[in-house]
């Protein structure tokens, strides 16, 4: 960077006017760490502590403050965070939702550049709240929140985020050290407290995605997050400033970024409340620009496996034989070859031998998709039909069909599956030509697909929609006491392709598809468009 | 824009076709009891479609259009019959035996100026042209049933007169046509066209002496 700017010097230096014109370069005598820092990300905080709400049925939290002085600490230590511009909130007047959000845009009108850092840290009683859709979501508890009104009052997760989302940086981190179960950090209102109670089994994070780069959760939905009176914190935020102080800093390059910064606090919080409170992780953009929390990258760092998809959610990470962590989450290497596994109690979903160089990141995710069965052969059943009513009076009444199809996986990528298919029947039927008795006759169709689709998984399940075309092929045979013959017809439709799959015993599947097509068939000599609708189950394969 | 359009639904449309017209259009099949040469049936809106009986009279009407339609039965000289009969599209509708009542009975006298030839007139009843010749006097006889119906008479030179006539049956009636030399450089010609009647000769003035 410095040659750089030195060549730039010389080149502007050649061109410029030895006289005192306006417009001429000037010498400027800089150091090599000014020069530095001069191109250095910026780093913003802003430090936000909720310890009391005006209505004093949420009970006043005790270390609130504490977690606002510590976390700031850390992020002003020139030796750890580097942070040059940290904001603190932590009275009532600075602590509510219009002063929040004021706060967050002054934010925004700061942290102008891209490649700006930018941390929000909130310490506050979360709670849970009808919203004006009625659907359950989450909310801040600002120091001017109702107890009674918290969806009209308080500040929902949602807007936080969408007013965090404006920040231009890309790199931008929300901290949550707030629960949302009723335990813990939060108090609910009795009748919210009823409907958790009735509701069974794990629940996610209704915020299923956000516009911030990354959304850091002291607690997942529906478990509590707590203060701890030895530790003298939030247990999360606790582990969060100890990772900052360096001891996050899982590759050894010198900083601790935030994802390894939530993978060590996530991992002590977890330990340190006998598994009662699992910190959670929205990342939606981790990749070559990480957001470094603390400290700055000196060295290459050691390889790391990482993963945050929440299908592989409490899969044993094993390095040469040996469990290195717990997904999601990672864990650095030394460079070279070794064995990565991937078990869930006695199972193994993948085991491969992979070389790391030094600075080499590894989302094994990769790993499980080589090494999954990515082409499913199945046989289907299903039924097909035109859209509208006068089709299918007209031209053939919906009908069954029987076929097979090869879908390859992760053909262009992770994402994309293709598929072909063919399928076919024949029957009777009766065709419905108004003002006249229904007309019989039997019929053979044929249709042959090419699909190109975006899939979704999640766990054993896959969800796909995309593009697809076909040719159908259809042949009427009449045999009427006035009419004998066959009429055949073919056409290609345009169309999509949408549909799910359940994998079981890791080989086989069971899906369902959906296929919307539009056709335009010759009917009475003139061209007809027609809406098209396939659907068929399938049974299949994968290898 | 609409280039566009069409262009891609020719691609789409691919090739053949379905088409469902033959399976709306039936078939009429009956018998006339006692016909005669002169038979016809009819089908009363769509005149081309018409059946001269066979001699065990047996008729069919192929490409008739589903739904209700209406047959004129001219049975003879003086019987005839109307029926309505209901066609099903690809279907056969079998009237059995028709036995037609009599009908209204129907002289069409035919006039022409000086002596011109009657022989080669035509005489059209409901759109079809029946068989059945002009007498010496210029008339023919038709049954019909009850009811209005458009009748033609064309002589070549001559030109042709059409008429609404409406009969009920079983009474008489006596429709007169006079057709007249049109006027023209064809009408000069006259029975150099036309022909005379037996016993006269075709001058060179076009008439007939």
């Amino acid at each position: 960077m410095t040659r750089l700017l030195i060549a730039t010097a010389c080149l502007a230096l050649s061109c410029a006017h030895t006289s005192l014109e306006k417009g001429g370069a000037v010498v400027v005598s800089l150091k090599k760490g000014q020069a530095d820092s001069a191109f250095e990300a910026r780093r913003f905080a802003l430090v936000v502590g909720i310890p009391r709400a005006a209505d004093d049925r949420w009970r006043a939290l005790q270390f609130a403050a504490k977690d606002v002085e510590d976390v700031s600490r850390v992020l002003r230590d020139p030796l750890g965070g580097r942070y040059q511009n940290v904001t603190t909130l932590l009275t009532e007047a600075q602590t509510t939702k219009a002063a929040l959000l004021e706060a967050v845009h002054a934010l925004a009108a700061q942290a102008t550049r891209p490649d700006d850092i930018v941390v929000l840290y909130v310490s506050a009683h979360g709670t849970l709240a009808r919203d004006g859709r009625g659907e359950l979501a989450r909310y801040l508890v600002t120091s001017d929140a109702d107890f009674t009104h918290p969806a009209q009052t308080a500040l929902s997760i949602a807007e936080l985020q969408q007013a965090f989302a404006t920040v231009p940086s890309k790199r931008r981190v929300l901290v949550l050290a707030t629960c949302h179960s009723g335990g813990g950090k939060s108090l609910l209102t009795e009748d919210v407290s009823r409907e958790l109670a009735s509701l069974k089994g794990p629940m996610r994070p209704l915020e299923e995605s956000s516009r911030a780069a990354m959304v850091l959760s002291a607690s997942d939905f529906g478990e509590p997050a707590r203060e701890d009176e030895g530790l003298q914190n939030d247990v999360y935020t606790h582990f969060l400033v100890e990772a900052l102080t360096g001891l996050g800093d899982r590759n050894g390059d010198g900083a601790v970024m935030a994802t390894e910064a939530h993978d060590w606090a996530r991992r002590k919080t977890w330990a340190f409340s006998n598994g009662r409170q699992r910190p959670s992780a929205e990342i939606i953009e981790v990749g070559a620009d990480p957001i470094i929390l603390s400290g700055s990258i000196s060295r290459e760092g050691k390889p790391e496996l990482f993963s945050y998809a929440q299908r592989l959610d409490g899969f044993a990470l094993k390095v040469d034989g040996e469990e290195r962590t717990e997904l999601p989450g990672g864990a650095a290497v030394t460079a070279g070859r070794h064995v990565v596994e991937l078990t869930k109690g006695p199972d193994l979903l993948v085991r491969q031998e992979v070389a790391l160089e030094v600075g080499q990141r590894l989302d094994v995710q990769e790993l499980v998709d080589r090494a999954e069965p990515n082409v499913a052969v199945s046989l289907l059943a299903g039924g097909f039909a035109f859209v509208d009513q006068k089709s299918r009076d007209e031209v053939l009444p919906g009908g069954a069909n029987v076929g097979a199809s090869i879908r390859f996986d992760r053909l262009f990528g992770s994402r994309f599956a293709l598929e072909l298919d063919g399928s076919g029947f024949g029957g009777g039927s009766s065709l419905q030509l108004g003002g006249s008795a229904p007309v019989p006759f039997t019929w053979v169709s044929g249709q042959g697909g090419i699909s190109l689709a975006w899939t979704w998984r999640w766990r054993a399940l896959s969800f796909w929609a995309g593009p697809r075309v076909a040719g159908l092929w259809v042949q009427r045979s009449f045999s009427l006491p006035a009419y004998s013959g066959q009429q055949t017809a073919f056409s290609m439709m345009p169309g999509a392709w949408l549909g799910g799959a359940v994998t079981f015993a890791s080989r086989w599947e069971f899906s369902l598809n959906l296929q919307p097509m539009l056709t335009v068939l010759t009917v009475d000599g003139a061209m007809r468009p027609m809406g098209f609708v396939g659907g068929w189950a399938a049974a299949g394969y994968k290898f | 824009m609409r280039a566009l359009f069409v262009s891609v639904a020719v691609l789409l449309a691919g090739c053949g076709g379905l088409d469902n017209s033959p399976l709306r259009l039936g078939v009429v099949r009956g018998v006339v009891l006692n016909p005669t040469v002169e038979s016809l049936v009819i089908v009363e809106q769509l005149p081309e479609l018409n059946a001269k009986p066979a001699a065990d009279g047996r008729f069919e009407i192929a490409g008739v259009p589903q739904g209700d339609v209406a047959l004129l039965v001219l049975a003879s000289g003086t019987n005839a019959e109307r029926l309505t009969v209901k066609v099903q599209g690809g279907a056969v509708s079998e009237l059995g035996t028709v036995t037609p009542k009599v009908g209204a009975r129907l002289t069409v006298h035919v006039h022409v100026p000086s002596n011109q030839s009657r022989a080669n007139a035509v005489v059209t009843v409901a759109g079809v042209v029946i068989q059945k010749k002009l007498d010496r006097e210029g008339e023919v006889d038709v049954a019909l049933p009850s009811g209005c119906y458009p009748i033609k008479v064309a002589i070549r030179g001559l030109g042709a007169v059409e008429k609404q006539v409406c009969v009920e049956a079983p009474k008489y009636r006596e429709v007169d046509f006079e057709l007249l030399e049109p006027d023209g450089s064809a009408g000069r010609e006259g029975c150099s066209v036309s022909g005379c009647e037996t016993g006269y000769v075709c001058r060179s003035n076009g008439s007939c002496e």
